[in-house]
C-alpha cells in the first residue's frame, strides 16, 4: 500500500499554524523585553546641559530606539531556541522531514519579526504619548515629535527586516551549534576576534546595512542575506538527525 | 506483502554498538512484539522505522521507501514514546485537535471517546501529566491517528494494570476494525502475548527470533530433578537455560523437538517435565550467560 503524494508545501503549512498557535508563549518574551525598554526609554537616552552662567539649558533627549534593540535580542534568543532539541521534539509527533520543520519555523520566526517590527514602531509612538501627558509640553520639542503615518510604516518595516537578519543570524548559529557543540565556544572568539583584529571589515559590513539610504536597496540586501544564511542552516541540517 | 525489510541493519552510537546486522521483515497489518532487555536496541530500531536517526550500516525500507527524513514515509508512521513533546500552550484537548489535521486516517471519535473514558481533565497540561496518563494520552494519539505504521514504544509504562488491560483492549479493538501494522515493544510479555501475532526478539541489538507467537509457545520445554537421572538424557544436547537450584536438583530449558519420544520416558523416572511461559523463556533466550543471577551469589 502506497500512500498518495504528499505535498511538503500543505504540510509546512499546517507545521507553521502548529507552531503559531503552540510557540504564542514566546511572543509573551517580545512583549515584556518591549515593556522593559519602554520603560528605560521613559528616562531619556541622553542628557545634555550646559551652563553660562546667567542661562541654563539641558536637553534631554528621548528615542523608542531601546525598544528595537531590545527586539533584536529576543528574536535571536527565540531564532536560536527554534533550533534546540526541546523544541525540534515537539516535531516529533506531526507529520515533518527536515525541510518542513526548517520552513515552518523561518515561517513562525517571519511572523515574529512582523509582529515585533510593527510593535516596536508603536511603541515609539506610545513613547510619544506618555511624554505628551506627562511633561510640560511647552518644553517639548517639535521636530519629529509627530510622526508621520507613513514613517511609522517605514519604522516598522525597517525594524522588521533587521529582526529579519538577526533571526537569520541566530538560526544559523543555532544549527552550527547542534553540529557541533564546539562552535559555542568558537563563534565568540571568533566576533570578538575580527572586532579586535579586522575592525575596519566588520565596520564595512555593518556599515553595509545601516548605512543603506534607499529603502529598496535596503530590503533587497537583508532579504538576499537572510535567505543565503537561512539556506545555508538547511544544507548544513538536512543529513543530520535532530532528535537522537 | 512485506511492509518493513531489514538488511543487515547496523547502529552504533560513537563506540557503542545498538543494533548489528539485523536482518528481518514483518508483515502488513500484522501485530508483532519487539521484545528483548533493557538496552537491546529496541527504541533505537523504532526510532530507524519512525525516521527520526539513521542507520550506520546496512538499510531498513519500509513500502519499499527509506524513512528518514522522508515526508511521506513520516505522513504513514507515528511513534509513540515518552518522549512525545506537546508545546506548553497547548492544553490537552488542544492537543488532540491540533494533532488531528495531520493524520489522514485520524479518527476524532475515537480520540474523544478514549480521553472521555480515561477521564483526563480537558484543561491539563501535558507536561503536568503524571507519568502513567502521560503514556495514556500518547497511546490514545496512537491508537486514534490509525497509521499504516504504528509502533508503541513501552507504551505501558507507568501505567496501572487497569489501564494497561484497557489499552491492550481498545488497540485490539480498533486494530481488528481498521488493519495496520502495529509494532509494540515491550518487556511484559506475559500481558501482551494475547494480542500478538509475531515476536521478534533481540538481543544486544542482534536478531535471537522471529516467530508466531503460537510457535514460540510451544517452542521448548522445562525438566526438573534429580541431576544423576536427568544428565544422560540432555547430554550432548543445546540446553538453552541450565540452572542448578538445590544441591544434585537440575532444572534444564531445550527444545521441544530435541526431545522427541524421552519425554515419557523422563515423567516415568521421576522427571517434571512442563511447558515453558513465553515470558520466562524470552527471559532465558536473552540471557548473557548461563547460570543466572545465582551465578553471582556462588562466588561467595
Amino acid at each position: 500500500m502506497s500512500l498518495k503524494k504528499i505535498d511538503p508545501l500543505s504540510i509546512s503549512l499546517r507545521l507553521y499554524f502548529y507552531k503559531l498557535k503552540g510557540y504564542s508563549v514566546l511572543l509573551y518574551g517580545l512583549i515584556l523585553a518591549q515593556i522593559i525598554a519602554l520603560l528605560f526609554s521613559l528616562n531619556g537616552i541622553s542628557y545634555m546641559s550646559s551652563n553660562n552662567g546667567e542661562l541654563s539649558v539641558s536637553v534631554n533627549t528621548y528615542s523608542a530606539s531601546l525598544v528595537i534593540v531590545f527586539s533584536l535580542v529576543w528574536i535571536f534568543y527565540t531564532a536560536i531556541q527554534l533550533t534546540t532539541k526541546r523544541y525540534k521534539r515537539i516535531e516529533i509527533p506531526l507529520v515533518t522531514n527536515n525541510i518542513t520543520g526548517h520552513l515552518s519555523d523561518i515561517g513562525f520566526l517571519m511572523t515574529a519579526c512582523f509582529f515585533g517590527g510593527l510593535t516596536s514602531s508603536l511603541a515609539g509612538v506610545l513613547l510619544r504619548v506618555i511624554i505628551y501627558f506627562t511633561f510640560d509640553r511647552s518644553q517639548v520639542i517639535v521636530d519629529q515629535f509627530f510622526l508621520p503615518f507613513i514613517d511609522l510604516l517605514l519604522g516598522a518595516a525597517v525594524s522588521a527586516l533587521y529582526m529579519i537578519l538577526i533571526s537569520a543570524i541566530g538560526y544559523l548559529i543555532g544549527v552550527l551549534t547542534k553540529v557541533s557543540m564546539a562552535f559555542v565556544i568558537v563563534i565568540p572568539t571568533v566576533i570578538l576576534g575580527l572586532l579586535r583584529v579586522y575592525a575596519d571589515f566588520v565596520q564595512t559590513l555593518v556599515a553595509f546595512f545601516t548605512r543603506e539610504t534607499s529603502f529598496p536597496l535596503f530590503v533587497l540586501k537583508v532579504l538576499i542575506t537572510s535567505m543565503l544564511l537561512f539556506g545555508f542552516s538547511f544544507l548544513l541540517s538536512n543529513r543530520r538527525e535532530a532528535v537522537q | 506483502m512485506k511492509v518493513i525489510q531489514s538488511h543487515n541493519l547496523s547502529k552504533s552510537y560513537g563506540k557503542t554498538t545498538a543494533l548489528n546486522d539485523l536482518t528481518f521483515e514483518i508483515e502488513e497489518n500484522t501485530i508483532t512484539g519487539l521484545i528483548g532487555r533493557n538496552g537491546a536496541g529496541k527504541t533505537t530500531l523504532l526510532k530507524i522505522m519512525a525516521g527520526h536517526i539513521q542507520p550506520t550500516h546496512g538499510e531498513l525500507r519500509i513500502y519499499s521507501q527509506k524513512p528518514f527524513n522522508n515526508l511521506e514515509r513520516s505522513a504513514g508512521t507515528i511513534l509513540i514514546d515518552d518522549s512525545m513533546m506537546y508545546p506548553d500552550s497547548f492544553r490537552l484537548v488542544d492537543i488532540l485537535s491540533e494533532v488531528a489535521p495531520f493524520y489522514a486516517n485520524w479518527n476524532n471519535t475515537l480520540a474523544n471517546g478514549l480521553f472521555d473514558y480515561f477521564s483526563f481533565n480537558p484543561n491539563q497540561l501535558h507536561s503536568n501529566l503524571s507519568k502513567g496518563s502521560k503514556s495514556t494520552f500518547n497511546s490514545i494519539i496512537g491508537i486514534a491517528s490509525r497509521c499504516p505504521l504504528t509502533l508503541f514504544d513501552e507504551p505501558t509504562t507507568g501505567m496501572d494494570s487497569a489501564v494497561r488491560k484497557d489499552f491492550y483492549k481498545a488497540l485490539l479493538k480498533d486494530y481488528l476494525k481498521h488493519p495496520r501494522t502495529i509494532i509494540l515493544s515491550s518487556h511484559l510479555l506475559s500481558e501482551l502475548e494475547e494480542i500478538l501475532e509475531e515476536i521478534l526478539l533481540i538481543k544486544q541489538g542482534s536478531k535471537r527470533l522471529h516467530l508466531p507467537v503460537m510457535e514460540l509457545k510451544e517452542l521448548a520445554v522445562g525438566i526438573r530433578g534429580n541431576a544423576q537421572i536427568l544428565q544422560p538424557f540432555v547430554e550432548g544436547k543445546e540446553l538453552i537455560y541450565r540452572e542448578e537450584f538445590a544441591k544434585d536438583n537440575l532444572y534444564i530449558v531445550l527444545r521441544k523437538e530435541l526431545l522427541q519420544q524421552e519425554g515419557e520416558v523422563m515423567k516415568q523416572k521421576g522427571l517434571e517435565v512442563f511447558p515453558i511461559s513465553t515470558d520466562d523463556l524470552c527471559v532465558y533466550l536473552t540471557a548473557s550467560n548461563k547460570g543466572g543471577i545465582d551465578n553471582v551469589f556462588k562466588k561467595d
